[in-house]
C-alpha cells in the first residue's frame, strides 16, 4: 500500500525499550511530534509527545516504557491505528514523560501466635518508572486542620498495585487511594504521606 | 498497666482469627480493624470476613481489675443477610455471657503464659452499619478482667 510506504518514510527516530531490567536498543522507529492539539488535557505539551509509526510496525507490547536517543523516558499511554480503506497504514502512539521512579511497597507482617501479624515491615515489590502530578489538596475527614496533597501517579500498564500498597517516590511515601487501568497505563490516585525515615 | 493491655489485644486477635479460620462453612477472611495496614482490600472485597476491634481496656477501679470492651462481627457483600447471620452465630457461639477467656500474650512467635482472664458480661448485637461499612454487622462485647 503506497500510503504505508509514504508514511514509513518518516520513521526516523529510534526508540529504546525498557524490558523491566535493562534498556533494549532500537525496538521501534517512527516520527516524533509535539502534542499540542487538546487544550482540555491537564497534561499536554510539556510532558506528552505523539509518535507516529508508518506501515505495519508497532512498539512491541513487551515495552511499556521507551526512551528517546536524547535519554528522555516515556510511558506508552495509548495507541490508535490510522486506517484507510479498512487497511491500517500507520499507528499513532501517545507518550507521557516519566522522569521519576516509584518503588511499590507492600507491608509484610511476620505471623504471630495470635494468627495476626505483628509490626509491618515495608518491602519493595518492584521499582517502575512513573509520572507524578499533583491535582489538589484535600481536607482530612478526621482533623479539620489537616490537609493532604492528592496526586495522580501514572505507572506502566503491567504494574501490579492495590490499595494496601504504598508508593515510595523521591523519598516520600504515597498512600494509594484508587488504582485503575486507563488506556495503556495504570493510573493511581495517591495521597502524599511524608518523607521516608 | 500496659503489661495487660497488649495480651488482651492479642487474645482478642486470636479469638477473631480462630473464629474466621475455623468457620464451619469454610475459612473466611479476618480483619483486625485496629490495624490500618492491609485491610483496605479486604474491606472493599465482597468476600465474607470476620472483623473485630478492641475499643477499651481500662483498670476498674484499678489494676488488677479491668473493664474491657471490644466489637466483633461479620462482613459480607450487600444483601447477603443470612450468610452474615450465620457468621454472627459462629461469633456468639464462642463469645457468650459468662464465658471465661484466658488471656495470654500472643504477640510473639509462640503464645506466652497466661497473664489473666476475661469474663464476658454482655453480648449485644449492634445495628447494621452503613457507608463504607455497608454489609458489616458487629456484636458489642463487654468483659470484666483480672490480671496477675
Amino acid at each position: 500500500m503506497k500510503l504505508q510506504q509514504a508514511n514509513s518514510y518518516f520513521n526516523t527516530v529510534n526508540l529504546d525499550g525498557w524490558d523491566g531490567a535493562a534498556w533494549v536498543s532500537g525496538v521501534a522507529a517512527g516520527n516524533l511530534l509535539s502534542f499540542d492539539r487538546f487544550i482540555t488535557e491537564r497534561t499536554f505539551g510539556q510532558k506528552k509527545r505523539m509518535f507516529e509509526m508508518g506501515g505495519t510496525t508497532t512498539i512491541p507490547d513487551a515495552y511499556k516504557v521507551v526512551r528517546l536517543p536524547t535519554g528522555t523516558k516515556y510511558i506508552v499511554e495509548a495507541v490508535n491505528p490510522d486506517i484507510r480503506n479498512d487497511v491500517v497504514y500507520g499507528r499513532t502512539y501517545l507518550l507521557r514523560e516519566c522522569e521519576s521512579e516509584a518503588q511499590i511497597i507492600q507491608f509484610v507482617k511476620a505471623t504471630s501466635a495470635s494468627g495476626i501479624g505483628g509490626d509491618p515491615t515495608p518491602t519493595t515489590l518492584a521499582t517502575v518508572f512513573c509520572d507524578v502530578e499533583r491535582i489538589t489538596s484535600e481536607n482530612s475527614s478526621e482533623f479539620r486542620e489537616v490537609r493532604f496533597s492528592s496526586h495522580v501517579v501514572t505507572l506502566p500498564e503491567d504494574t501490579v498495585v492495590n490499595t494496601d500498597y504504598q508508593l515510595l517516590i523521591d523519598g516520600f511515601y504515597y498512600e494509594i487511594m484508587e488504582a485503575n487501568k486507563n488506556l495503556l497505563t495504570m493510573s493511581v490516585r495517591a495521597v502524599k504521606l511524608g518523607a521516608a525515615a | 498497666m500496659s503489661e495487660f493491655i497488649k495480651p488482651v489485644k492479642s487474645t482478642i486477635d486470636k479469638l477473631g482469627y480462630d473464629i474466621g479460620t475455623n468457620y464451619a462453612g469454610g475459612p473466611v477472611d479476618v480483619v483486625d480493624m485496629n490495624s490500618d495496614i492491609n485491610v483496605d482490600e479486604l474491606l472493599a472485597s465482597p468476600d465474607p470476613a470476620i472483623l473485630w476491634e478492641m475499643t477499651t481496656c481500662s483498670p476498674a477501679p484499678k489494676a488488677p481489675m479491668w473493664d474491657v470492651a471490644f466489637m466483633i462481627g461479620a462482613k459480607t457483600k450487600k444483601g447477603a443477610g443470612y450468610v452474615r447471620m450465620s457468621l454472627l452465630e459462629a461469633v456468639t457461639e464462642v463469645v457468650k455471657p459468662d464465658q471465661v477467656i484466658p488471656v495470654h500474650d500472643y504477640t510473639g512467635a509462640v503464645a506466652g503464659p497466661q497473664v489473666g482472664f476475661l469474663t464476658v458480661t454482655m453480648v449485644d448485637l449492634d445495628p447494621e452499619q452503613g457507608g463504607r461499612f455497608e454489609g458489616v454487622r458487629l456484636v458489642a462485647v463487654r468483659c470484666k478482667g483480672l490480671s496477675w
